[in-house]
């Protein structure tokens, strides 16, 4: 967890910690949730590519790695997910994830829940024993 | 004398490694490999168009010049391949930059012709798959870039512009621009609406 933008309180950022920590020891796949207090003026995407290029997210050559990425500034979020990943959270998986379970705790002001949710709806999809 | 010419060999060896005989065909091999990267993700996008047709056709009842653009678009653009030797013809990359980026407008009026689509059940799962390609064409054409720049500076710059000249005849690649403001798929926002 990379609570930058300070969104999470210690046992929140804690329990999220634990579940990215239980996914990975269950499958390998990597989970990071980033806050970024900051873009300053960088695309939240092209932010995402690199800093999981540079973080190293996801097994070398498998690269199954998550990134949740939310930027409260500049009230953008983003599911990025590494190619290793892509067939079992597809696109428009993750756009459902983004929408139905981010988005709206975030317009209400739970930032904290809509991150849980989000942590939620990705490992749904990328956890142990998901479907694709 | 045997220790001499083994010297000798090693000198040599050293020699030829240092003006660029492993490191430009690594590089070129690199940017070779981006490219194909590149066209995969342009393919990827090309796959999504048929679906994407239909689905607007059946909602809006009818094939417009907006929708029959798209798929006129899509054929130019799949017609043009260019291969990893063609890299350092400009004019063929440019060929292929107008193809896709002629798609890319007709895709931009279509969503602009049909705003109602952003919020319907089926065209989100379409929509949401569109920004991802985009998004992973993107990122292709950077890494491309990235590493046309790594090979063309290595074949400019002593010393491997040696090894460049006398062994390969190497001609730099052409880097790939991106149509400017292509972002074009709305982002994810907070706000309200979506």
């Amino acid at each position: 967890m990379l609570d930058r933008a300070n969104l999470l309180a210690p046992e929140q950022e804690q329990r999220l910690a634990e579940r990215s920590a239980a996914l990975e020891k269950a499958t390998g796949h990597q989970l990071v949730v980033v806050t970024v207090p900051d873009l300053h003026g960088q695309d939240i995407a092209t932010f995402g590519v690199d800093l999981g290029r540079r973080l190293g997210v996801g097994r070398k050559n498998i690269n199954d790695g998550v990134l949740l990425i939310v930027a409260p500034k500049e009230r953008k979020a983003r599911i990025e997910v590494g190619y290793g990943l892509e067939k079992a959270l597809r696109d428009e998986e993750a756009g459902r994830i983004m929408r139905d379970a981010i988005l709206p705790a975030f317009r209400a002001g739970d930032m904290p829940k809509g991150i849980a949710a989000g942590v939620d709806g990705i490992i749904r999809e990328i956890g142990p024993g998901a479907g694709a | 004398m045997i220790k001499f010419r083994a010297v000798l060999a090693l000198a040599g060896a050293v020699l030829l490694s240092a003006c660029g005989l492993n490191s430009v065909p690594t590089a070129e091999e690199n940017a070779k490999a981006r490219w194909a990267d590149v066209q995969t993700n342009y393919q990827r996008r090309a796959d999504l168009i048929p679906n994407l047709v239909a689905t607007v056709k059946g909602a809006a009842g009818s094939e417009g010049k907006i929708l029959s653009d798209v798929v006129n678009a899509r054929a130019r653009a799949t017609q043009i391949q260019v291969s990893g030797d063609d890299l350092t013809d400009p004019a063929k990359v440019s060929a292929f930059n107008q193809a896709q980026n002629g798609l890319s407008l007709s895709l931009q009026r279509l969503q602009e012709a049909y705003p109602q689509i952003q919020s319907q059940g089926n065209f989100k799962t379409l929509m949401d798959q569109l920004e991802g390609t985009e998004n992973r064409i993107a990122i292709s054409i950077r890494d491309y870039n990235t590493a046309v720049q790594a090979y063309n500076t290595r074949i400019r710059t002593f010393p491997d512009a040696v090894g460049a000249k006398i062994f390969y005849g190497s001609k730099p690649m052409t880097p790939f621009q991106a149509q400017a403001g292509a972002d074009k798929a709305p982002t994810v926002d907070f706000g309200n609406g979506s």
